[in-house]
């Protein structure tokens, strides 16, 4: 089994490679960069034409490719507006067009988000994306638009699977800082109180990124894979939940203060002044509510999530010693330039 | 040095720096003195009564030299010192606003000395202007009626039926022209103002109002598809598209070689669909107010370009309609075919009909002026350098990347990445754009027909880019709407 990971070298794509590897399966891991720990390196960049490989490479090496998986794409949320957009629709439309063009190619794997139903109302399913949703940032918009874009391909099999904010341990470069409740750690560990909706005590489907890789590698060499389905850790952690698990190597307990929307609204003015981002603000109440029946619908085995791999993944952060926030001036005059 | 031929325009005694902007993108590059006057002298009274109803009446629109066009050479421009002057007197938009939207981004010229509004006339202008703008669909609604009526007489006359209404209709179609390019005028000044607009209004309320401002020129409903539908039709509106735009002398020489354009053949099959725009997704993302303010400034900048459209297909419609008209007006009056072109509107409808002696010197001295090479950029002030042409920029008008390979106009895409690279562009190639990928022109800027007419297909595109006359058929090309840039792959 060959297996084409693009996004290879991100946070869940180092897993899928590693688990692949693990498997015995022959892995070739498309990024930028181009090197890997597992597998093959190929560099490439989605948002070219062909992954900007050259023929050479599509006819020989990648002749027998049987699976194609999608993972790229999570990594800086605040990148501007039309370029994280194009970024997802112009390289999903790359990854699906190359994989059509293959010959070997059965299945091709996409990895969406349940953030792609932005603030939907109600209960959600696998079944339909639009459901008249508003989004709350341009991340999730992307990721609606790659998924629209998976559904629509009719060339093609592809099995569409939703994570939730993904946690675990993995080499200490590469755990993302934005994208999920690591965002809100340095102002926590700061003390300053954040408010939240029932004061965090919702579930946010954060799921184990190991697991996850699991679920994406089932979905590879299942026999008959699911057209959409969702996974997330089933004992539904609240943020309030991974809030104080992710703090307690710094010995802090954060400061979680429940408030209506209205006195929200006036974090919302202040945040830009204490350095808190929009898109970290913007999950401050409940996500629709998934069935965890939903999860019924996930290839076999079932996924197994490692035990206290919250808990791990805060000492992992704790003993790098890396500045969760930009502290750069690079970063500065890229990120924070307006209130 | 002007005159440059017999029948060319004064040059305006204040407002001396001439550019071809529109002209030179979409119009065929020499029109003849028949079609100049169905053009441009309506064009002119039309654009005095936009700036008469916007400004008060300032004095350097009265008078009988043309202010806002100009014919040398046998070749139509926009006086680019005019527009500027104007875009001075409103607040929030300055002149580079205007070049970049109809000029190519070129630099505006150094502000001339004719008369300028200022204190609480400048003010008031605003609001005056804002006025104008919102009655403008209303009227053209009515104008379209007008003109559908019009057609109808026309063809009517054509057929043979009713020689005797040629005058009346001359008159008529005087006065719809007129109104026509004033809706076209207002609708294009409209749409600066909307930019200007919106720039102050969506820039206070998104944090990172460059990123996006290319999902927010989104134009409400065009004519052109519709007007394509009803193609099927014989002497039907859309007839007018078979034909070249502006030039109505499209059949005689040598003004058929000037008007030869490309159109594209309707291709069938189905069109892209997409769910939630990112311009929804961007009203969502804020709180109520906010979202509707933005898509106030939306729909205001959609609306004026929309109109913009539909002013232009009307007076094409006019245009055509005066092919039918002209002929037998001139049949009538026993002039020849060829003679026609060089007589204006008035000449040809009026008492005294210029001797044959009057229209061989015109032929001669149009002749020699189209073997003259007429600048895009005519800068007649004194002591200007003579051949100095500022330098295009290019610009991405919709956001989006795409790679493909590169079909000219008359091609057919055949397979499913097509760009299409060409010189200029306008509604002849509405049929292609479903199914191009991307679009990249020489000419253009950012609310030039082209770019209108990507905005709504949803197709990125990049505007006056030099490299677009160099790439042939069949090369790869890389094309990023979102900062205007073009490679060329292998």
């Amino acid at each position: 089994m060959k297996v084409l990971v693009a996004g290879a070298t991100g946070y869940l794509g180092y897993w899928v490679t590693r688990l692949l590897h693990e498997r015995g399966a022959e892995v070739l891991a498309l990024s930028r960069r181009g090197t890997s720990d597992y597998g093959r390196g190929l560099p490439g960049d989605v948002t070219s034409a062909w992954l900007g490989l050259d023929p050479d490479t599509i006819a020989g090496e990648l002749s027998d490719v049987d699976v194609v998986v999608s993972c790229f794409g999570s990594v800086d949320w605040d990148m501007a507006a039309n370029k994280l957009v194009s970024l997802h629709v112009t390289g999903t439309r790359n990854v699906l067009d190359l994989a059509v063009a293959l010959p070997a190619v059965s299945r091709v794997v996409h990895v969406s988000s349940i953030l792609a139903l932005g603030r939907a109302e109600g209960q959600v399913g696998d079944r339909t994306l639009s459901v008249g949703q508003t989004f709350r940032n341009w991340y999730e918009y992307a990721k609606y638009r790659s998924e629209a874009i998976a559904r629509e391909e009719r060339r093609i099999p592809v099995a569409i699977v939703r994570f939730g904010a993904l946690l675990g341990p993995a080499p200490d470069d590469i755990v993302p800082l934005t994208g999920g409740p690591i965002q809100a750690l340095p102002y926590l560990l700061q003390g300053i109180p954040l408010l939240l909706e029932k004061a965090g005590r919702y579930p946010v489907y954060a799921g184990d990124v190991a697991a996850a890789a699991a679920v994406v590698v089932a979905l590879a060499y299942a026999s008959d894979p699911p057209a959409v389905c969702t996974y997330f850790d089933p004992r539904l952690p609240t943020l309030a939940e991974l809030l104080y698990e992710l703090c307690r190597p710094w010995n802090c307990v954060p400061r979680l203060v429940e408030a209506p929307g209205r006195v929200r609204w006036l974090q919302r003015i202040i945040a830009g002044r204490i350095g808190l981002t929009e898109s970290t603000l913007s999950y401050d109440s409940p996500l629709p509510y998934l069935d965890p029946a939903e999860l019924n619908a996930l290839p076999a085995p079932a996924p197994v999530e490692r035990p206290g791999y919250v808990a791990e993944t805060a000492s992992l952060l704790h003993a790098a010693r890396r500045p969760l926030i930009r502290v750069n001036s690079a970063e500065w005059d890229r990120g924070m330039s307006k209130p | 040095m002007p005159p440059f031929s017999r029948v060319d325009v004064e040059p305006h005694p204040q407002l001396r720096v001439y550019s071809t902007g529109n002209f030179g993108e979409i119009a065929p590059e020499r029109i003849s003195p028949m079609s100049w006057s169905l053009v441009g002298r309506p064009m002119e009274l039309g654009s005095r009564r936009f700036v008469a109803d916007a400004f008060g009446k300032p004095r350097w629109v009265t008078g009988s030299v043309y202010t806002f066009t100009g014919y040398f050479g046998c070749r139509p421009y926009h006086n680019l010192s005019a527009y500027c002057h104007m875009a001075e007197q409103v607040m929030l938009v300055e002149p580079q606003d205007v070049t970049d939207a109809y000029f190519e981004g070129i630099p505006p010229p150094t502000a001339s000395a004719a008369q300028r509004v200022n204190g609480w006339r400048k003010a008031l202008s605003g609001p005056r202007l804002m006025r104008v703008l919102l009655t403008a669909r209303s009227r053209a609604s009515r104008l379209e009626q007008l003109v559908f009526e019009f057609e109808q007489d026309v063809i009517e006359v054509a057929r043979g039926d009713a020689g005797w209404r040629v005058g009346d209709l001359i008159t008529r179609g005087r006065v719809l022209l007129e109104d026509a390019w004033q809706t076209h005028i207002t609708s294009t000044s409209g749409a600066v103002v909307a930019e200007a607009l919106q720039r102050r209004v969506v820039g206070k309320l998104v944090p990172d109002i460059d990123a996006v401002a290319g999902w927010l020129r989104e134009p409400t409903e065009l004519p052109w598809t519709r007007l394509y539908r009803l193609g099927q039709f014989r002497d039907g509106p859309a007839d007018f598209l078979d034909r070249p735009f502006y030039e109505v002398a499209d059949r005689q020489e040598p003004w058929a070689t000037y008007a030869a354009r490309p159109v594209a053949k309707p291709v069938e099959g189905a069109a892209k669909t997409t769910g939630i725009t990112p311009r929804e997704a961007l009203v969502g993302m804020r709180d109520t107010l906010r979202g509707r303010l933005i898509d106030a400034s939306v729909l205001f900048l959609g609306d004026a370009m929309s109109l913009r459209e539909q002013s232009k297909s009307l007076a094409m419609r006019l245009l055509h309609a005066h092919r039918a008209l002209v002929s037998e007006l001139a049949r009538q009056r026993a002039l020849a075919e060829e003679d026609w072109p060089y007589l204006s509107i008035d000449e040809l409808a009026g008492r005294a009909l210029p001797g044959p002696r009057e229209i061989g010197r015109r032929r001669e001295s149009c002749a020699e002026a189209l073997a003259l090479e007429m600048p895009d950029y005519l800068d007649l002030r004194p002591g200007a350098a003579a051949d100095r042409t500022p330098r295009r920029r290019p610009r991405g008008v919709f956001p989006g990347t795409f790679e493909g390979v590169a079909i000219g106009v008359d091609d057919i895409p055949s397979e499913e990445n097509v760009v299409l690279v060409c010189e200029s562009a306008d509604a002849n190639v509405m049929p292609l754009l479903p199914f191009v990928g991307a679009v990249v022109t020489a000419r253009g800027s950012q609310y030039s027909h082209i770019a209108i007419l990507c905005r709504e297909m949803g197709v990125p595109a990049v505007v006056s880019h030099p490299l677009a006359s160099t790439i042939k058929p069949g090369t790869r090309v890389h094309v990023n709407g979102d900062t205007g840039e073009v490679r060329i792959l292998e």
